[in-house]
């Protein structure tokens, strides 16, 4: 069976919440929980709410995904 | 993590996949106009069940049937109902094995019956397609090296390749790291290496690339209602080259 394609979109974050999850406000206005990358959090890169960032969305949820890039 | 399985672990894999060739062959014998797709899927649960093995989908994130029955505009995920197939028509069938704690996935596309010109041109692209990717599939090789490929051979048909959905590394889960697109994300991706386990499975449009899902929360049918072809292998990267573990001598697709 195939797997759906992940779907990478931007956002802006709105909220930060506790364990480096994320409230994130896609572009479509769609609001979704994302978690900060590990690569980010293993070296200490801060995500504050009001930057602009792209989420990669689980094909099993699509209400949660991982933030893997952040804009400057 | 991509798993590099051991030997062990690839013959057992190898099983699995021999239960769900075998199954598509079987099906094969049976695709003929008035035959329902809910019939064929019966067969198949009957095959997997009899060789000691459980049909991979039923179940999964809550699929209802043991197999993907995908008739003409259907792209994949078509659940097996009361349709009956048409002469002409083509039809794509997707099963999946779970044997012995591994999973065995392939699929292919047939004409029931004679097909028309274009039909046919579609599912030998989509063979060729899938065939190229396959022997993209070797150490050394990073993972868009196969999705140009099967990109490739598609586009040159004048063909479109479906992004929505993708190919998966495939083991104890059905569906593992890496997933693998049917065309150039501009991603290089894993280096490939011994002891991957990926199922390659393109899914080619005759017209448009998009992909809609029905209201079942399913059904991916494209957005013209041209028809679309499906193949896939599961295959190992074994001595640097790829193994097709779903290979059967009684039919042969993906290997041109």
């Amino acid at each position: 069976m195939t797997d759906e394609a992940e779907i990478a979109v931007d956002g802006t974050v709105t909220e930060a919440l506790a364990n480096g999850v994320f409230r994130v406000e896609l572009t479509g206005r769609q609001v979704v929980l994302a978690h900060i990358s590990g690569k980010d959090s293993i070296r200490f890169v801060r995500v504050l709410p009001g930057d602009r960032v792209k989420v990669v969305l689980s094909p099993y949820d699509h209400g949660r995904g991982r933030i893997v890039e952040r804009y400057r | 993590m991509i798993a590099l399985r051991e030997e062990s672990e690839i013959a057992t894999l190898r099983e699995a996949n021999r239960i769900v060739s075998d199954t598509l062959v079987t099906l094969v014998e049976q695709v003929r106009p008035g035959i329902t797709t809910r019939e064929l899927d019966a067969i198949a649960e009957d095959c997997i069940r009899g060789a000691g093995a459980a049909p991979s989908f039923l179940g999964y994130r809550g699929y209802p049937n043991s197999t993907c029955i995908s008739v003409e505009d259907v792209i994949v995920h078509g659940i097996p109902g009361d349709r009956e197939l048409r002469e002409g028509q083509i039809v794509s069938i997707d099963v999946g094995a779970y044997y012995l704690g591994y999973h065995g996935d392939a699929a292919l596309t047939v004409g029931c019956g004679p097909v028309d010109e274009l039909r046919r041109r579609l599912m030998d692209a989509t063979d060729r397609a899938l065939s190229a990717g396959l022997q993209a599939a070797r150490a050394g090789n990073y993972l868009v090296d196969v999705s140009r490929a099967v990109q490739r051979v598609c586009e040159q048909a004048g063909f479109s390749v479906v992004r929505d959905f993708v190919g998966h590394g495939i083991g104890r889960k059905m569906h593992e790291e890496p997933q693998v697109p049917n065309f150039d994300t501009g991603v290089r991706g894993p280096l490939l290496r011994d002891g991957m386990v990926l199922a390659i499975e393109p899914m080619v449009n005759a017209g448009k690339p998009g992909v809609k899902v029905l209201r079942d929360g399913w059904t991916a049918v494209t957005i013209d209602g041209k028809p679309s072809a499906h193949f896939e292998h599961s295959i190992v990267v074994r001595d640097g080259a790829p193994e097709i573990l779903s290979a059967t001598p009684r039919l042969i697709w993906g290997q041109r």
